[in-house]
């Protein structure tokens, strides 16, 4: 069995960005304007969560990358009325956008804020549009959207091992926030393979999972930054 | 097509597939498509190589193309400078590409100068036109403006200049970069950014330089601290940051040393203090050290007053980098920007000689470069200073300018808007600009011709901060150009060509990629990989690997102090304290740089990692200050300094020294298409005519300024403000040990 996950070491990250625009080319998201941006209806799978801890001089700053963390008891499956949104076999919580109807009942029930309401549909003003992913759908509006841990990208390297006769390699898969990571912060892989590097990792003395005591189950693994 | 039409046609091509399947090998079934495009298959995705213009550090990126068009940057694994890594000014490469408000065919004015009206027009006229008005004014009264200072196209402008007996051309930089290069000579012995080996040290002290925001090669420091701090195993760097502001680099510092502004160099001169007393400094390096400060350096008590920092933290900081295997001190930034910005540089970066680091592992490291362009430099070489030639735009130094022609900056959107160039323009002969956009600049062009970007072109580029080993990235057309934008060196040698003898026997090459191969010949048994090759393949593998990179760890040490430190003085601002009470610290956007990504959506819609505000610029308030004011978070302020006044939205910010008021750069745009224009206002419209002591750098952190309450307005932030959360908020989530195999219990 596979269950893909991925470790975000918050000592190396600085929060510079650099997966967020990664996330927004890869899967096609779209950018809502200043005035929508206001309303919160920005769409950012991948966020950098900046915390503040005291005020001048004794301040302390804290980065922390925040997407889905694919839970393996996942709040916001069960209540969708449409089952647009489950557990696939992979532990990938995926995301059936024609199913959706827009209940937004998932969005409510994720205690990680990660899903997101497409309000607009896409607009890309010509010749924008040329930078559109042919890999990933652009969604319309009315749906729920979140981050798919780029199955197309795990579904890409797959096939390619396939036609190879070959098991995927452990770092084969990389994530576009993983690949455009200056820090080389994030690490995919398979957390059921224990010789994989995300699996080391999330047996780290570091190694904590976000809310974890709400029984979520992530898989997504942070390790502890500062000394 | 009509319906039947389609179902006929599939039924056929379905039972051609399906019969050939009988008889063929699985790997001949595809369907024969028809191409797009000449040489493009439908459907088919390739990655290929190039280099990033997108700022002045030259990462290597690969750019992944289906169908013939581009649709993701990554970064170059190959390349070390980002070693695979990418920042979100470099993705956004596309939106420049693809950018709606993109100029794709050469324009000439039709209206009056700064208007923005243009009509579009050919090549050839074009050329013949700056041909006509190079001939037409005199040699003296040309001022030519480019960007890549050390690089082959900087070159090329310095030998057109010289050509013709114009002055040398000016290359819009950041400002302080004058005065770094100035304190590396006096500190080090190179003229030059020096190499900071961050990723092998153990302590690192920065004295302002912000090296994980936009510095001097932003992806490759911050992978650098990563490593420092996680690479090695059991083997944990720290890392200290003095700075007035909270930047991005200071939130990610093991601890903060909040300096007053402008007393960076008191505060470097005090560890050095600790050191030479208490710090077992070698006699050597005391004896290297006493040629750039002879004196004494202040008392701790003094030194810590003076720097607004406790003298007992000063004291420890300087012991543990004293004790540290492997330290070293980096400094620049706005450290470097105040009127005293060279002696805090020379002050801080002296350190080093003290530490005894100087080409040492996880210390300080002269520069390297293949330096193609030294080749093609005139001899004569040199170039005008940007305050140099503000002046004599202004006609207040000679010779005055008659013919402006600025290629790939937006000088109005760089210089201080006191330096009076924007009205300057208005009474010149002839404005030529190479922009991609109608920008700031490109708003008052007589002749606007369009660039291309580095995925359209061939282009050869080293980064202007050296990494510490030689790299040359290099980019051949990765898609088909979008429209006529040319590369700024091809425009150069068709000017000069078509400019006739003398100028044309100079530029021997019939194109920027012709020139670029012949300076690889010319040097190729001295670049690795290159003696022995066959000069075609050596080239076109550096082509298909993105570039030419020198292996291993740095080695050149510099050689140590050129000179006597200069006198140390205090910081004087522009206005008084009393009309204007608190300290401007204007800073390089960490999301759209300079401004040059102003005009893209992603960049404009990424929260700042610091503020979370989106789409907009702002000014960064203490609590306190805002509460003095009667400021709330989101409210419209006028700020105003003797130099000028802008509108800006408030944000309050816990993190902010009281008194110092931080303001991104990059904003502010008078033009520049649909999603930068009017967004936000340009702290350096706030900026003086301050220049450092001893260079001609603007001092762009020398300003003060008083604030004043508009009304209420509102910023589109990701995150909640801190009015929202209050001052005591922690982390707010509950972490728990992480078991794999675990499934959530019943």
């Amino acid at each position: 069995m596979t269950r893909w996950g991925m470790a975000i070491d918050t000592d190396r990250c600085t929060g510079c960005g650099a997966c967020v625009v990664a996330c927004h080319a890869e899967n096609n998201i779209q950018t809502v304007g200043e005035e929508e941006a206001r309303n919160g209806r920005a769409m950012h799978w991948m966020r950098i969560e900046r915390h503040y801890e005291g005020v001048f001089p004794d301040v302390r700053i804290r980065f922390m990358p925040v997407l889905c963390q694919h839970c393996a008891a996942a709040p916001c499956e069960p209540v969708c009325p449409v089952y647009a949104t489950y557990r696939n076999p992979e532990g990938l919580n995926a995301m059936v956008y024609s199913r959706c109807i827009g209940t937004r009942y998932c969005a409510n029930n994720c205690p990680y804020s990660v899903r997101f309401f497409n309000w607009h549909g896409g607009e890309w003003p010509e010749p924008l549009q040329l930078q559109l992913n042919p890999d990933v759908a652009v969604r319309p509006a009315g749906v729920m959207e979140k981050c798919t841990f780029c199955v197309q990208r795990i579904q890409d390297v797959k096939g390619r091992a396939r036609s190879e006769d070959r098991p995927v390699l452990d770092g084969e898969i990389r994530t576009a926030c993983a690949q455009s990571c200056p820090a080389q912060a994030i690490v995919f892989g398979d957390l059921e393979d224990p010789t994989s590097r995300v699996a080391q990792l999330a047996r780290s003395d570091r190694a904590e999972r976000l809310l974890g005591d709400l029984g979520t189950n992530p898989s997504v693994i942070y390790l502890k930054g500062g000394e | 097509m009509r319906r039947r039409d389609f179902f006929k046609a599939s039924t056929a091509g379905i039972s051609l597939t399906v019969l050939q399947g009988c008889e063929k090998k699985e790997e001949e079934q595809f369907i024969v498509q028809v191409p797009l495009r000449p040489g493009v298959l439908q459907g088919e995705s390739v990655w290929r190589p190039g280099v990033c213009r997108q700022c002045s550090a030259a990462c290597g990126i690969q750019v992944r193309v289906v169908d013939g068009n581009a649709k993701k940057i990554e970064g170059l694994p190959d390349n070390p400078i980002n070693q695979g890594g990418v920042c979100a000014l470099g993705q956004s490469l596309l939106q420049e590409l693809y950018n709606p408000d993109r100029i794709l065919v050469p324009q000439r004015r039709t209206g009056n100068r700064g208007e923005g009206s243009f009509e579009p027009t050919t090549w050839e006229d074009a050329l013949a036109e700056v041909v006509a008005a190079i001939g037409s004014a005199p040699v003296e009264g040309v001022a030519f403006v480019g960007a890549d200072r050390r690089g082959l196209t900087g070159a090329l402008f310095r030998r057109l200049a010289a050509a013709l007996g114009a002055p040398p051309p000016t290359f819009v930089e950041a400002p302080e970069l004058e005065v770094e290069r100035q304190a590396a000579l006096i500190s080090l012995g190179i003229d030059d950014i020096p190499y900071f080996d961050v990723r092998r040290s153990d302590y690192v002290l920065s004295i302002g330089a912000p090296i994980v925001d936009r510095w001097r090669s932003p992806v490759h420091y911050t992978r650098a601290l990563a490593e420092m701090r996680r690479g090695r195993p059991r083997r944990r760097g720290r890392f200290v940051h003095a700075e007035a502001r909270m930047s991005l680099t200071a939130a990610n510092a093991d601890e903060w040393l909040p300096v007053r502004p402008g007393t960076e160099g008191v505060l470097a001169r005090a560890l050095a203090g600790v050191l030479l007393s208490e710090g077992g400094v070698a006699v050597a390096a005391r004896e290297r050290y006493s040629r750039l400060f002879p004196d004494d350096p202040p008392s701790l008590g003094e030194a810590a007053s003076v720097c607004d920092l406790n003298p007992e933290r000063i004291r420890r900081v300087a012991l543990e980098l004293g004790a540290a295997e492997n330290r070293m001190v980096v400094s620049g930034g706005s450290a470097a920007a105040h009127s005293n910005g060279l002696f805090n540089v020379v002050a801080a970066l002296g350190l080093n000689v003290l530490l005894d680091n100087l080409g040492k592992s996880g210390g300080v490291f002269a520069p390297a470069r293949f330096d193609l362009a030294s080749g093609i430099e005139p001899p004569e070489g040199g170039q005008t200073s940007m305050a140099e030639l503000a002046a004599r735009l202004r006609g207040e130094a000679t010779p005055p300018v008659q013919l402006l022609f600025v290629a790939e900056t937006d000088l109005l959107h760089a210089l201080p808007a006191s330096w009076g160039v924007a009205d300057a323009l208005a009474s010149l002969e002839k404005v030529i600009v190479m922009s991609s956009f109608t920008d700031d600049t490109a708003l008052h062009a007589d002749l606007l011709l369009p660039l291309s970007t580095e995925l359209e072109r061939f282009d050869a580029v080293e980064p202007a901060a050296s990494i510490g080993v030689s790299v040359l990235g290099l980019s051949r057309p990765a898609i088909d150009a979008l429209g006529e934008g040319r590369h700024p060196g091809d425009v150069l040698l068709s000017v000069a060509a078509a400019l006739g003898e003398p100028v044309a026997g100079q530029f021997p090459w019939a194109s920027f990629e012709a020139l670029v191969r012949q300076r690889i010949q010319q040097e190729q048994d001295r670049l690795p990989g290159g003696p022995g090759a066959s000069a075609a393949a050596y080239y076109f593998e550096a082509l298909a690997r993105g570039g030419i990179f020198e292996d291993g760890a740095p080695q050149l040490g510099p050689p140590g102090p050129a000179g006597p430190a200069p006198a140390a003085t205090e910081a004087r601002f522009d206005g008084s304290a009393e009309d204007f009470p608190f300290q401007l610290i204007p800073y390089e956007s960490l999301k759209i740089g300079d401004g040059r990504g102003a005009n893209r959506p992603w960049l404009q819609e990424l929260p700042d990692p610091l503020s979370t505000v989106m789409w907009n610029g702002w000014a960064e308030l203490s609590p306190t200050d805002a509460e003095q004011l009667g400021v709330g978070e989101g409210d419209r302020i006028r700020v105003e300094s003797p130099a000028g006044s802008i509108e800006v939205l408030a944000l309050i910010d816990p993190a902010v020294r009281p008194g110092v008021i931080g303001m991104p750069m990059g904003h502010g745009h008078r033009a520049y298409g649909r999603y930068a224009q009017g967004r936000g206002a340009n702290p350096l419209d706030l900026v003086g005519r301050l220049q450092v002591d001893g260079t001609l750098a603007p001092a762009w952190a020398a300003s003060r300024i008083r604030i004043q309450r508009l009304g209420s307005g509102s910023l589109a932030r990701f995150g909640r403000s801190y009015t929202e959360r209050g001052a005591d908020e922690r982390i707010p989530v509950a972490w728990a040990p992480m078991s794999t195999g675990e499934e959530v219990p019943a």
